[in-house]
């Protein structure tokens, strides 16, 4: 009977070694690998790091600012120029060409059929997905007051 | 154990039968077997422990690398302005370095490395790989790309060190402001010697009060204004009136922080906080608020200012002389010296210097930046000190003394101490209350007169209310008395003028006339036309929208409704 309990000790004493060398083995797996990502978090962090600096090199002010002289036809914003997000006449969707840069402007004339429209990038990003964006989806949607108010726009200053 | 009163020469076993022998073998081989099992579970016990320890314990011996990678400089934080935009940061910097012993061949190394290393010749190379020392420098930093393409030449001995490098992605730009470290990571100038203790303990960015778009636009204007001008110098800053929250700061000539050794001491003066100057008439608000606020004037009070004045042995005249009795409108609005002497006679010399001093006028700015300047006071106040004073000469003050007390003379009448760092949304601001409210009232449209119909009109800006003062110091001469042709021009302004958010003081050092200015270099001429550029370049940026703003686009909604005119956008 002593001998058989000695026996099972035995065993199981191994077997609490094999498995204790196992979680050892995996543990140490487990620690290289989280070395392993934390240098690469190092690295990207590093990286990120390099880039955030580069990135505010880049937007130097003088730099951007010599760029826009140079490249674009902008002057410094007039006063004139600003005006309130609510004291801007509601302009109807269909009468809104979307250009490159996500702005819009009014251009197109009235009654243009809309089925020929190019929908722009702000459309998809801001007002719908793409899957509800047919000609069918009413303008009132997104301008309520679209039907009720004619397509124009005027520069601030010509008030 | 042994029997007693055995006899000593009767061995044990004597008398006793086998029996005996075999409970002695039975009880010894007992005892073996114990010894043996206490060994064995020691031995088993210790080996456990080991393995436990060693399997808790293994994360820590796992970082073998093989690169030497030495970090020299010691931490520092991030400075970033108020909105998060990145002023000042340390990135490492690897550069290259050798084991001459570990070479194999410093030639054909040599050769390699060529290729990549273009500030070294190959023999200056040949050299030093093969020199019998433990470790010789090749090349400081080199770029990323040259990092990686030296490491893929797997070339035995190289070894890369990293360094720690201080970068100011804005340059010139920010200075005089956010200063300069050396290469041990300790601050030597500006904010960075200033706030040095926070910036070695903390983790997180250090946050200023600076807005750098606000930062580029003065220095913008300033610089062109300097030149425009054939300035010396050139100082400006612009303020928060509320919080006093510095939102930009500009010295002229300025230096590139990667290399202040290269520029001389001229060029490290911080003219805004560490000069120290005869202002001029940008101070005759103070005088006329201080009045205001005793009851010794009002607005419509009139003086007359025909004859220059004599004030003990000094005779006080106007730059131009005005022959018919104004207002105290006009008196500031004209900048009349001999108006503003006759309204600081009726303070005199105590009540001036109390509230003077109660302006922070006689005593360094507590403020974060190094070098902060001593106002420079006369010893004996007497009625000519008390006269002259009054319109800006005898008093020494840094353009950052006159931003705040102007601040308080238009905020409300609170006396804010000026900070480099964001105050955080809801924090206490320490201030002190120097006029009522009413005085400071009439001060905002005092000032706002000087703009309308005084000589501060060229710093009009439509729409954002613009009040302020002219300021035209003469330098004084080193043994006493003034140049008159030697001036300090200055512009101090706010906007907009019901309800002020921000001051901005500006100051050209010997400007001179051009033809377009009618040869004039007073502040009225020179200053002025910058800080309207100015104003016109922060206000969205300091969150001020055109008071005429919703007038006007009340204006273009009726005139868009009739739809008879329906204008269309040009393309971009």
């Amino acid at each position: 009977m002593t001998t058989m309990v000695n026996y099972g000790l035995m065993v199981a004493l191994f077997m609490a070694w094999v498995g204790l060398f196992a979680v050892k083995d995996a543990s140490r797996e487990a620690g290289m690998q989280v070395h392993a990502l934390e240098q690469q978090i190092q690295d990207e962090e590093a990286a990120i790091q390099n880039l955030a600096t580069d990135w505010a090199i880049l937007n130097e002010p003088s730099y951007l600012q010599g760029l826009a002289r140079n490249h674009l036809a902008l002057n410094s914003m007039a006063p004139q120029q600003i005006v309130s997000m609510a004291a801007l006449p509601p302009v109807p969707l269909h009468d809104m060409a979307p250009t490159n840069s996500g702005t819009f402007l009014a251009s197109a004339p009235v009654g243009r059929t809309p089925s020929n429209r190019r929908v722009g990038a702000f459309m998809q990003t801001r007002v719908a997905p793409p899957a509800q964006l047919s000609e069918a989806v009413p303008h009132a949607n997104v301008f309520p007051h679209a039907s009720q108010v004619r397509p124009t726009l005027r520069p601030a200053n010509e008030g | 154990m042994a029997p007693r009163g055995r006899d000593k020469d009767t061995p044990r076993w004597a008398g006793k039968g086998f029996e005996y022998f075999e409970d002695q073998a039975l009880s010894r081989a007992r005892m073996r077997l114990l010894v043996l099992t206490v060994f064995v579970f020691l031995g088993f016990t210790s080996i456990g422990l080991r393995l436990a320890d060693i399997s808790i314990g293994a994360q820590a011996n796992t970082n073998g690398g093989s690169i030497s990678a030495v970090n020299h400089a010691r931490h520092r934080a991030e400075i970033v302005d108020r909105e998060g935009r990145l002023l000042a940061r340390n990135v490492d910097i690897v550069s290259l370095g050798a084991d001459p012993r570990e070479v194999w061949d410093p030639e054909l190394s040599a050769e390699s490395l060529g290729h990549y290393l273009s500030n070294l010749s190959e023999d200056t190379l040949v050299r030093r790989l093969a020199s019998d020392r433990h470790f010789v420098w090749l090349e400081r930093r080199i770029s990323p790309q040259q990092h990686y393409d030296i490491h893929n030449l797997g070339l035995p001995g190289m070894q890369f060190v990293e360094e720690q490098r201080r970068v100011y992605p804005h340059g010139q730009s920010l200075s005089h402001l956010v200063g300069f470290s050396n290469v041990d990571g300790e601050g030597i100038g500006g904010l960075e010697l200033g706030l040095n203790v926070l910036l070695q303990s903390t983790d997180e960015p250090v946050i200023l009060s600076v807005d750098l778009r606000v930062q580029h636009a003065l220095r913008d204007e300033l610089s062109a204004a300097m030149e425009e001008f054939g300035a010396m110098a050139a100082a400006g800053v612009v303020m928060n009136v509320n919080t006093g929250e510095v939102l930009a700061l500009v010295s002229l000539p300025d230096f590139d922080p990667h290399a202040p050794g290269e520029s001389s001491g001229d060029f490290w003066l911080n003219r805004v906080t560490g000069g120290s100057y005869e202002l001029g008439s940008v101070v005759k608000p103070l005088t006329i608020a201080q009045a205001l606020d005793e009851g010794l004037i009002t607005p419509d009070m009139i003086f007359d200012v025909s004859e220059p004045l004599e004030v003990a042995d000094a005779t006080i005249n106007d730059y131009h002389p005005i022959l018919e009795p104004i207002t105290a409108w006009d008196v500031l609005g004209e900048s009349s010296n001999i108006g503003t002497v006759e309204i600081a006679g009726l303070i005199g010399p105590e009540g001036q210097q109390e509230f003077l001093a109660d302006l922070g006028l006689f005593d360094r700015l507590p403020i974060e930046m190094p070098g902060a300047a001593h106002p420079l006071v006369p010893t004996n106040w007497g009625p000519v000190e008390t006269a002259t004073i009054s319109f800006g000469h005898g008093l020494s003050m840094s353009p950052l003394h006159l931003a705040s007390a102007t601040a308080a003379m238009v905020n409300g009448g609170f006396y804010v101490e000026p900070t480099f760092l964001r105050r955080e949304e809801g924090a206490e601001i320490p201030r002190r209350r120097v006029i009522s409210a009413e005085t400071s009232d009439t001060m905002r449209a005092m000032l706002r007169y000087v703009v309308t119909d005084g000589t501060g009109g060229n710093a009009d800006v439509p729409g954002y209310e613009v009040a302020g003062k002219t300021g035209t110091g003469e330098k004084p001469r080193p043994g006493g008395g003034y140049y008159r042709s030697r001036l300090l021009s200055s512009f101090v302004a706010t906007f907009p003028s019901s309800d002020p958010e921000i001051v901005v003081f500006a100051l050209l050092d010997e400007p001179h006339g051009t033809a377009a200015t009618g040869n004039y270099a007073t502040g009225g001429w020179t200053v002025a036309p910058a800080v309207g550029r100015i104003i016109q370049r922060i206000a969205p940026f300091a969150g001020v929208m055109p008071t005429d703003m919703q007038q006007r686009s009340e204006m273009a909604n009726i005139n868009s409704s009739d739809g008879a005119d329906a204008v269309t956008l040009p393309p971009q």
